[in-house]
């Protein structure tokens, strides 16, 4: 008796402790929404981001972000997570309930949460104070109202604004692929066109010493997973039908397929595990890291064959003399499939939002419209004007290269947060030489790539809840599909297990999931 | 009543930081179990959220993924149960040797590698099984045999993981028992010496029920512990190659709840897991009180 009511008393006491912490409103100064900037008082917002590995300086002491500061006198108080932790650190502050002010950078929320926190409040809807607040985002996205349907969720509310990027070639471009011309010539083979070609052209690097070091240290192939730029998905082009990246919907005349359940997908696999079997594939594709992966290929003794990557530029350098890799042009699978991948465009939405517990949300409003001017846009996406920017004579912007022993990556990123900053950028920006050959690139896969790509479209709040519920077994990492893949890749017997691996995405509601972004894709062409 | 506690003050007063410490931060938060039978939404905060019943569980057991998960997770902790001895067997030989400085060395040695963090320990693996320049790998070729992909074999992986965990921590779990063996009575073994006992009759028939207690109190803590396998540990092991023999429960809840931000079905998983940890510790303080008296209460 007596130790039931010490024991009650101390629970009494734990939970007033645990009620009494819930209160969060934070005191700052009374500031008219529409005051004139710089504001007289100095205001101070949380924003939360995700942060760039190449980046040496955090947030708040990027140039961009100061020259902000002077225009405003709003102080940004920046919370960065950098990759994996970024999901989970994400998560927490939702359920944590200890919101920041508002959410800054490309995609920082996925499309789902997008809807999910918008429809429950935790973020506020936008489109109101675009109108008042936002003159640089109204006009645009006047301007733009295909973009306006991106943004906008099917409640009719925008609960966050988009980053856009159309200077081509990075809008709709993907993986580019790659084969060491030395190697060819070695071997004495042409630049294959063919996936048996590719085969022969693989089989003939394996085994011999084409690098001249006496080791067999030859990889034939090597590629990563899950990823729309180093990714092998681009190879299932050849068969019929693609997988772009993590996308693994796949449209054609309106019709929404899921790729991994069709008999292309099947014939896809087998081609993979053929090279996998004969050893032509790098055996380390399924644990690499995308470092290992660049390493790999960029080290001075070539020791890959065929590859995946971005462009040449990006991976060994601006100086054409010393690229000893060509392009490999989309394959041609055994039933005359050609096809490769390319992106949905250039808009990510959930790319800023505000949360309901920002006390000055119209402020948060009109200091993000500074990014969306046009010249601003440009220093947020690649640094300020003087050390990386110059007007050139015919009226654009021309970019600095970078200084000796610094890579153009992390260039970009000195003084903003570069591809993860919030910006709208069009054709203002005078291509680089590296940008020119991936435009080139570009221009090469063009020809093959589908006329429809499934969007990053939002769904509503039934839909979104219903796919956090399937998806994640099947489309996570080491997922479903994931693991199935490997297995397949590693040990064959695709054949036999085909047709349990059908069963078994049905019995896991994949036909419910593909109705779904068939419904959402037919609702969003409409009110195109 | 309350005049007893009075005349006994101060040892209540003793006793409150510890039972505040376990309201707040042992039973407090079990007010939060209850999301694993709501459909749990931020906004409407864990009372708030609508009751679903057993949706959750239900859900849970549905998935493709449950008897490979259970699977995973009972294999995992019955392989390092089946290890348990291993501590035991290395006190007790430890015990024997009469070198004392020989023996202070090797009980630093064998501890030693529990200081190691788990993310280092896990590179570490990576390294010495790489299929390439890893020293096991190393050792099979040297024999002629093929070079094995460890950390990317299924196969392999619940061995490459129980074992690894032995390296780690048998040294440090040994020093329980030495404690518990030089607690034992000099006079038995001086009186079976001169009845002419060997060594192995002595340890068999001395320094063991001696030890016994202890032994029983760590095996019942140890079942209690089952089931719940360090998290970090396989996590960082997991790749898509292993992940069929790799994924168990832990990790399971883990992506469920912290990066698909599915709370309350995680946390159904995480109560469906307590609870067989807690009907097994039950039975096994059970059996242990009925075979030799010894057990937790």
């Amino acid at each position: 008796m007596r130790k039931q009511s010490i024991v009650l008393a101390s629970m009494a006491l734990a939970l007033g402790m645990t009620a009494c912490s819930s209160d969060n409103t934070r005191n700052g100064p009374d500031v008219d929404a529409a005051s004139a900037f710089p504001l007289e008082e100095t205001i101070e917002l949380e924003f939360f981001a995700q942060g760039n590995a190449n980046a040496i300086k955090p947030f708040g002491e990027m140039q961009v972000f100061k020259d902000l500061q002077d225009k405003t006198n709003m102080t940004i108080q920046w919370t960065t997570a950098t990759g994996p932790d970024f999901a989970e650190k994400k998560n927490l502050i939702f359920a944590s309930g200890e919101l920041p002010d508002a959410f800054y950078g490309t995609g920082v929320l996925s499309n789902n949460e997008v809807v999910q926190y918008g429809v429950e409040g935790l973020i506020i809807p936008l489109e109101d104070m675009i109108e008042e607040y936002a003159p640089n985002l109204h006009a645009f996205l006047e301007e733009r109202p295909d973009i306006k349907a991106l943004i906008t969720a099917p409640n009719g509310h925008i609960y966050s604004l988009p980053h856009v990027n159309e200077f081509d070639p990075a809008a709709e471009a993907s993986a580019a692929m790659f084969v060491n011309q030395d190697w060819l010539d070695q071997v004495g083979m042409d630049v294959p066109e063919t996936t048996d070609e590719l085969y022969e052209v693989l089989k003939a690097f394996k085994g011999a010493d084409l690098n001249g070091n006496g080791q067999a240290d030859e990889i034939p192939m090597s590629f990563r997973t899950r990823d729309s730029i180093s990714g092998i998905e681009a190879l299932t082009g050849a068969f019929g039908k693609l997988v772009t990246g993590t996308n693994r919907f796949y449209v054609e005349d309106g019709t929404v397929y899921f790729t991994p359940m069709e008999p292309e997908y099947k014939e896809y696999v087998s081609y993979v595990h053929k090279l996998y079997a004969e050893g032509l594939i790098d055996p380390e594709v399924f644990s690499q890291e995308g470092q290992v992966y660049d390493a790999k290929i960029r080290a001075d003794e070539r020791t890959v064959g065929v590859l995946f990557g971005w462009s040449r530029s990006v991976l060994w350098g601006q100086e054409r003399e010393n690229w000893d890799y060509v392009p490999i042009p989309a394959l041609k699978g055994p039933e005359g499939h050609q096809l490769w991948p390319r992106q949905p465009g250039g808009t990510t939405v959930g790319s800023f939002a505000i949360t309901n517990t920002n006390p000055y949300p119209e402020l948060t409003m009109r200091w993000l419209d500074h990014v969306y001017e046009e010249r601003t846009s440009v220093e947020h996406a690649f640094g300020p004007f003087g050390s990386h920017l110059y007007d050139t004579d015919d009226g654009k912007i021309g970019l600095h290269w970078p200084p000796e022993g610094t890579a153009e990556a992390a260039f970009r990123v000195q003084e903003t947060p570069g591809p993860g900053a919030v910006y709208i950028i069009g054709d203002l920006i005078q291509r680089r030489p590296s940008q020119q050959e991936k435009r080139e690139l570009v221009e090469m896969y063009a020809p093959f790539t589908p006329e429809e790509v499934y969007p990053r479209l939002m769904m509503d709040e039934e839909d979104v809840n219903r796919l956090a519920v399937l998806e994640p077994e099947l489309f996570q990492e080491n997922g479903y599909i994931d693991s199935q893949f490997t297995q397949w890749v590693m040990r064959g017997n695709i054949d036999a297990e085909w047709d349990a691996y059908v069963e078994q995405l049905k019995r896991m509601n994949i036909e419910e999931i593909v109705e779904i972004y068939q419904t959402n894709y037919d609702r969003l062409m409409e009110s195109k | 009543m309350l005049k007893k506690i009075l005349r006994s003050y101060e040892l209540y007063l003793l006793m409150l930081p510890t039972l505040i410490y376990f309201a707040i931060f042992q039973y407090g938060p079990i007010y939060g179990v209850q999301i694993a039978f709501k459909q749990f939404t931020i906004s409407r905060g864990i009372t708030g959220s609508p009751w679903v019943g057993f949706e959750q569980f239900e859900r849970f057991f549905s998935s493709y993924q449950f008897w490979n998960l259970l699977q995973n997770t009972l294999l995992i902790s019955l392989y390092e149960l089946a290890l348990f001895p291993i501590p035991i067997i290395l006190a007790l030989l430890l015990n024997q040797l009469t070198s004392h400085r020989f023996r202070k060395l090797i009980q630093t040695v064998t501890y030693a590698p529990h200081f190691i963090s788990v993310v280092v320990m896990v590179g570490m693996l990576y390294l010495f099984l790489s299929p390439s320049k890893g020293i096991l790998n190393q050792i099979l070729m040297l024999f002629g045999l093929d070079p094995v992909f460890f950390l990317a074999a299924p196969e392999w992986f619940k061995t490459v993981f129980v074992f690894s965990g032995v390296w780690q921590n048998a040294g440090f779990s040994m020093i329980i028992y030495i404690a518990a063996l030089a607690g034992v009575s000099p006079d038995l073994h001086e009186a079976a010496v001169m009845d002419g006992a060997s060594k192995a009759r002595r340890i068999w028939h001395i320094d063991l029920p001696g030890i016994m207690p202890t032994v029983m109190i760590l095996l019942i803590l140890n079942i209690g512990q089952f089931m719940s396998i360090g998290f970090e540990k396989v996590y960082l092991m997991q790749n898509s190659v292993n992940i069929t023999s790799s994924e168990i429960i832990q990790t399971y809840v883990y992506k469920a709840g912290l990066l698909n931000a599915q709370y309350s079905y995680s946390t159904a998983i995480g109560l469906f897991n307590s609870l067989i940890s807690f009907v097994l510790l039950l039975s096994v303080n059970m059996i242990a009180r009925k075979l030799n008296q010894t057990s937790l209460w």
